[in-house]
């Protein structure tokens, strides 16, 4: 895929707040933020690596602005996540527009996950353009 | 940010106004100086602050005392807007539509059930899915599900004989929102929720096996069938993954629209509509819808409660009485005067007083029972709505103790094996999915419930009936 991420260069931190977790992510490319913080949602979600059935899906997401797409990115994954038991952990992300996202996520059909995410809010979302990249945060409802 | 807050009446402190904020209502916050400290922590004061920037906020945003951060709006923030021009917000609902707590009670004495509590809680665990996902024993077809959404306890006892048919007339709204649609919630919403009618979901959500440890006012508690010592059991859940994503998916068109509709807000999760719009018509619909799903879900978990109830205890004072079922987070439409208010209540109760037509015959001249659940292990309390608190605070009061502490956080300070056995030492048997997930819920995470309690019934907002201590206790 053209535009992919270079997934090893990217972070994520998880912190957590009184009733919320807050996603830190850091990424050399735009692409590869959204890529990270698919996988950030995983480890939120916290199913064991490893476990469940391979599964690989094609997702398409649109939104408002830029801002926008990563919370509806998420929560994509969070809906997959409930109503398919699918979480996905490796991703391949491309950005046509600001408002667009085309993915191919790979990951695993799972019995169970330990912890819930309700959603990803748009509370202290932001996205900044670094010298070296980019970082964003994002509060999931858990 | 650090705000200075003067004192305007007893435990009531306003937010001295922000520079630009120009004509904006004020923000109120009821609570005593201990948990005006605990307020203080986090961000709830600056969101409280920012909701008195929707368009038609009535009289003040208010904060009751057991306020906590929440995403746009603060949880234990109650604000009304005027119709038919204000706006509703879905943050001032928040994710868990409906998430409430039902009170019903057996005839029983302590005494009786002590040797069979364990029996009693793993039955009540086996019969009743908890935690995340998990497929409910209700499997309902499409159609059925949006019968559910559309006309709520009603359709759910007619056709598929859940629950007693006197029930109906003791949960909040007879158990069905006026004006909700089915079609007004997305397929996606509905997927979600296709198989978790009858589920606990996680978090702080619990059955609780419950005594009637004190009682404060004997004429309330004669009139709702409260006596010491009496078995009861309490069920705090709500609208579980369904209620999430129609919060999503309105929360998403509503950010869509909020430039076209001229408004500005300091906090995107604030996104609103004007009740009276397409998109605010469409929100109030799907919530409504999902409330009837919360009301329908705690029917079907208070109807298998009943059921395990007779199954191990096998005596006719076993039988499940439904005391009340109420919301924690909703918008309902309601008349102050001359003005017609959208109540939002996002981790706040509705609390009607004696006079209200609304309440239940055996009520009147009582109040609404008003049902504040404790964190999981801590005491529960029963308080009666008041008269008063209409003027007060649109009819509204706390919803729980609240969150002091990050699960993580309660995480470091407590061994899930060790909280597992000082419970089972103080007569409180847990069945929880892991010890880690118990140790996230821990008491030493949440506030002080009895003090947030004392403040709203010093206030005047509710008065305190009795209180209730777990002895059993099921965990999402």
């Amino acid at each position: 895929m053209p535009g992919s991420s270079q997934v090893a260069r990217s972070s994520h931190a998880l912190e957590e707040h009184t009733g919320e977790l807050k996603l830190r992510i850091e990424a050399p490319s735009l692409p590869d933020l959204f890529a990270e913080a698919g996988k950030a949602l995983a480890e939120a979600m916290g199913a064991p690596e490893g476990e469940g059935v391979p599964v690989e899906k094609r997702i398409e997401v649109e939104a408002s602005d830029r801002d926008a797409l990563l919370v509806d990115w998420l929560n994509e994954l969070v809906f997959l996540a409930e109503a398919e038991k699918m979480i996905f952990r490796e991703f391949r992300v491309e950005l046509p527009s600001e408002g667009r996202l085309l993915a191919l996520a790979r990951g695993a059909r799972v019995e169970r996950l330990r912890n819930p995410v309700k959603a990803a809010t748009y509370h202290a979302l932001a996205i900044t353009a670094r010298p070296q990249g980019f970082v964003a945060t994002v509060v999931l409802d858990v | 940010m650090d705000y200075e807050l003067r004192q305007v009446g007893p435990f009531l402190h306003e937010v001295v106004r922000p520079e630009g904020s120009g004509t904006r209502p004020p923000a109120r916050v009821f609570a005593d100086e201990e948990l005006l400290a605990q307020i203080r922590r986090d961000r709830s004061l600056w969101q409280l602050v920012n909701v008195t920037a929707l368009p038609g906020i009535a009289r003040a945003a208010l904060g009751m005392p057991d306020m906590h951060e929440g995403y746009g709006f603060p949880v234990g923030g109650v604000a009304a807007t005027r119709l038919p021009d204000g706006v509703i917000s879905p943050g001032g609902i928040g994710f868990d539509i409906n998430c409430g707590v039902r009170l019903l009670v057996s005839q029983l004495r302590q005494e009786a059930v002590a040797a069979s509590i364990e029996p009693l809680v793993h039955e009540i665990s086996r019969s009743i899915p908890a935690g995340y996902g998990r497929k409910g024993r209700l499997s309902l077809t499409r159609d059925e599900l949006d019968h559910v959404l559309d006309e709520g306890c009603p359709y759910l006892f007619r056709e598929h004989g859940v629950g007693h048919p006197e029930d109906l007339e003791y949960i909040e709204s007879g158990g069905a929102l006026p004006g909700a649609e089915a079609g007004q919630v997305s397929d996606r919403a509905k997927v979600r929720g296709a198989d978790q009618l009858g589920t606990l979901g996680g978090g702080n959500h619990f059955v609780e096996v419950q005594v009637v440890e004190a009682i404060y006012d004997e004429e309330a508690a004669r009139r709702f069938g409260l006596f010491a010592g009496q078995i009861a059991v309490l069920v705090h859940t709500g609208s579980r993954g369904l209620g999430h994503q129609v919060c999503t998916d309105h929360l998403r068109t509503m950010d869509s629209v909020v430039r076209r509709y001229g408004i500005s807000l300091p906090d995107r999760q604030l996104a609103c509509a004007p009740l009276s719009s397409p998109e605010g018509r469409s929100y109030h619909a799907a919530m409504a819808a999902a409330a009837n799903f919360g009301f329908c879900n705690r029917q079907v978990i208070g109807h298998r409660v009943r059921d395990v109830f007779r199954r191990v205890l096998r005596s006719p004072e076993a039988e499940l009485r439904l005391v009340y079922d109420v919301a924690h987070n909703t918008a309902k439409i309601e008349r102050y005067g001359s003005e017609t208010l959208c109540v939002h209540r996002k981790g706040a109760t509705r609390a009607f007083g004696p006079s209200n037509p609304e309440l239940p015959k055996a009520y009147r001249g009582v109040g609404q029972p008003v049902l504040i659940p404790g964190s999981m292990g801590t005491a529960s309390h029963v308080l009666v709505g008041t008269d008063e608190a209409r003027e007060i605070s649109f009819a509204s009061t706390c919803h729980g103790a609240g969150r002091a502490m990050s699960r993580g956080a309660a995480k470091r300070r407590v061994a899930g094996h060790l909280l597992r056995a000082e419970l089972l030492a103080r007569g409180i048997f847990v069945r929880c999915p892991s010890n880690t997930e118990l140790a996230e819920e821990a008491p030493i995470a949440y506030k002080d419930v009895d003090r947030v309690v004392e403040v709203v019934h010093r206030v005047g907002i509710a008065r305190k009936v009795a209180r209730l201590r777990p002895i059993g206790v099921v965990k999402g």
